[in-house]
């Protein structure tokens, strides 16, 4: 399920890295590979749903219930998001663990044609769409949370 | 519900009925409804106008609030009942009236002009009596003594039910209640030309008499002279020893006094009259409250009482009260106090963010409108109220306005409060925001919250205290 949400921010970043994280094998040319989406998806949800329920619940303050502070919450998640987006996907980038078909074009000879298919930039990227998806999530999951909190309900609106 | 008639005499009359207001304001309990009746021919003392004012002020906003039946001690709860114009029993010919042309002096033999002449002074007759009796219960002995004649007085008795109880404030010191006081008893308890004679003749009767507790700076032309209060009070005292407590005329008579007394500027009546709030006016709210809920013997058996305080101390906090007198008043006035204190420093922002406020879509046109500005008004009163008991000798200080700190708990003189996650002006917000929406209007409702919010925060931060 994960997969397809990040499939719609995935212009964002290059389609190799996209092909990874859906679990492209070079071999079969197909993605038989695991997915890694789930692994973000989860981190994304979790997060988001730990920093709205901090805030609603743990928090729960009425000098904590302006919309700034609730934007600072989101800003937590967005900002942790990007961070794990961007440190596992450009991981894996640094050691190898991306496929070369993914990585590489080869003239005819079989030499790599520079650049890379995928740059660290692309690993910042998919960060900044995890990130982005997270701040959804929050908003999302903050609908629900709201009611059951006493000082902060009408936050964010 | 039955009825309390209070009847306040002369400027201490009017000040303790203030007092009783600020008390009923703070929710000390009290089940009966009350029936302020002002006795007092100086109809511009700012004594009076100032208790009346303070009693409309208060039945405006009693009259918006619908608490439920069985809901307790609660903001502005009880009724005060306006059973006579301005609260005010009115007193014929005392209007730019001099005495000797209200007896009609000129036209008495010379024999009954000498018998004058040995019960008053020449001062005496020529008293303008617009004022009051300027200490001269002589006079007031005199002029007073038309209450069966009062029509007011008749419609007052007509309202009285079986079950309703009767209590007389009065000073013994000074010239309208030092007079009015024996003569309203003895009407209420002879009169048989009253309407509903036979229960008010019958009725439980409570009474204070006030002793000095403030004398008067000394003015060649004033006609009052505190130096005489003392002597007035032992006469007096020696009168209502023969002739109430000797044959029981009262079911209760409480008296209090203080040997600490300020002196104030020496004003003989009308719109200068305004002493400030005493600690003895409080106490004398506190023996009404007293005696409506006693329960008294069917036999008529006068019951005395006095007042004191734990320690003989210039500055009286809460720590000086007894444990009973506390239980009786002082949660009460700290949530009171703790309301004003939110209202003035919080409330217009808090209003915009609270779910309290946005779930009852109360904010900035409610803080406008007149409900509000009429609670903001006796906000002010009780505030001025305390404030004045705190500046006089001997003060009742239990708040320290001028302590400049964010926990407004720690400006309760005499306690130290409990610690708690919020800070005091969230805590109420924390609280405020617990309480359920009962979709009543939110006049109606308003005070309810912050009575249930303050006691919650006050059991969190001070009780055992």
């Amino acid at each position: 399920m994960f997969s397809y949400i990040y499939d719609w921010l995935s212009v964002m970043y290059a389609p190799e890295l996209g092909d990874y994280l859906w679990g492209f094998n070079c071999g079969t040319q197909q993605c038989t590979d695991p997915e890694h989406h789930t692994f973000y998806g989860l981190w994304m949800l979790g997060t988001s749903i730990a920093f709205a329920a901090i805030y609603y619940f743990a928090i729960n303050s009425p000098r904590f219930n302006h919309r700034w502070h609730w934007l600072l919450f989101m800003i937590l998640a967005f900002a942790t998001n990007f961070a794990i987006g961007f440190y596992f996907t450009n991981t894996d980038l640094q050691s190898g663990a991306i496929p070369d078909c993914l990585m590489y074009q080869y003239d005819s000879d079989g030499n790599i044609i520079p650049p890379d298919l995928i740059l660290p930039q692309d690993c910042l990227m998919f960060g900044l769409s995890n990130a982005i998806f997270a701040a959804i999530f929050f908003l999302i999951v903050s609908i629900p949370m709201k009611y059951g909190s006493r000082n902060c309900k009408y936050v964010p609106f | 519900m039955s009825k309390l008639y209070v009847f306040g005499i002369g400027g201490t009359g009017s000040r303790v009925l203030k007092a009783l207001t600020m008390l009923l304001a703070s929710g000390v309990e009290c089940k009966s409804t009350i029936v302020p009746v002002i006795i007092d021919p100086d109809q511009d003392a700012a004594d009076l106008t100032r208790a009346t004012e303070f009693m409309k002020l208060y039945t405006k906003i009693h009259n918006k609030n619908n608490y439920p039946d069985n809901s307790g001690d609660m903001f502005f709860k009880t009724e005060i009942l306006q059973a006579v114009q301005n609260y005010r029993l009115p007193i014929d010919n005392t209007q730019n009236v001099k005495f000797k042309d209200f007896i009609g002096y000129n036209s008495l033999e010379d024999s009954d002009k000498a018998l004058c002449a040995a019960l008053f002074s020449n001062k005496n007759l020529n008293s303008d009596m617009k004022v009051g009796f300027k200490g001269n219960p002589n006079i007031g002995s005199v002029v007073l003594n038309q209450f069966s004649d009062s029509s007011t007085f008749k419609s007052i008795a007509n309202s009285f039910q079986q079950g309703d109880k009767i209590f007389i404030v009065s000073s013994i010191f000074g010239g309208t209640g030092a007079s009015g006081f024996p003569l309203l008893l003895k009407n209420l308890r002879t009169n048989n030309q009253l309407p509903n004679h036979k229960l008010i003749n019958n009725a439980k009767i409570g009474a204070i008499s006030v002793l000095p507790y403030f004398s008067l700076k000394s003015e060649s032309d004033s006609e009052i002279d505190s130096s005489t209060f003392v002597s007035k009070t032992k006469s007096a005292l020696g009168y209502y020893e023969k002739n109430i407590s000797a044959n029981n005329s009262l079911d209760a008579l409480y008296y209090i006094g203080d040997n600490i007394t300020n002196a104030l500027e020496n004003c003989e009546g009308g719109r200068d009259q305004k002493n400030p709030a005493h600690l003895v006016e409080l106490v004398a709210a506190l023996a009404i409250l007293d005696f409506e809920k006693a329960v008294l013997p069917d036999i008529r058996q006068t019951q005395h009482k006095e007042f004191g305080i734990k320690d003989d101390v210039k500055e009286v906090t809460f720590s000086q009260l007894s444990s009973e007198t506390n239980k009786n008043i002082k949660n009460r006035l700290i949530q009171m106090y703790l309301t004003i204190k939110y209202f003035d420093n919080a409330i217009s922002t808090q209003v915009n963010y609270q779910p309290w406020a946005k779930m009852r879509k109360i904010n900035d046109s409610f803080l406008g409108s007149d409900y509000y500005k009429d609670l903001m008004a006796f906000a002010a009163a009780f505030k001025e109220w305390l404030y004045e008991m705190g500046a006089t000798e001997r003060s009742f200080s239990p708040f320290n306005f001028k302590k400049n700190t964010k926990d407004v708990f720690e400006t309760i003189n005499g306690i130290t409060p409990h610690g708690s996650r919020f800070g005091s002006y969230a805590l109420i917000d924390h609280f405020l925001n617990g309480e359920k929406n009962d979709k009543q209007p939110n006049e109606e409702q308003f005070l309810r919250l912050f009575n249930n919010a303050t006691k919650e925060a006050v059991e969190l931060k001070i009780e055992n205290n």
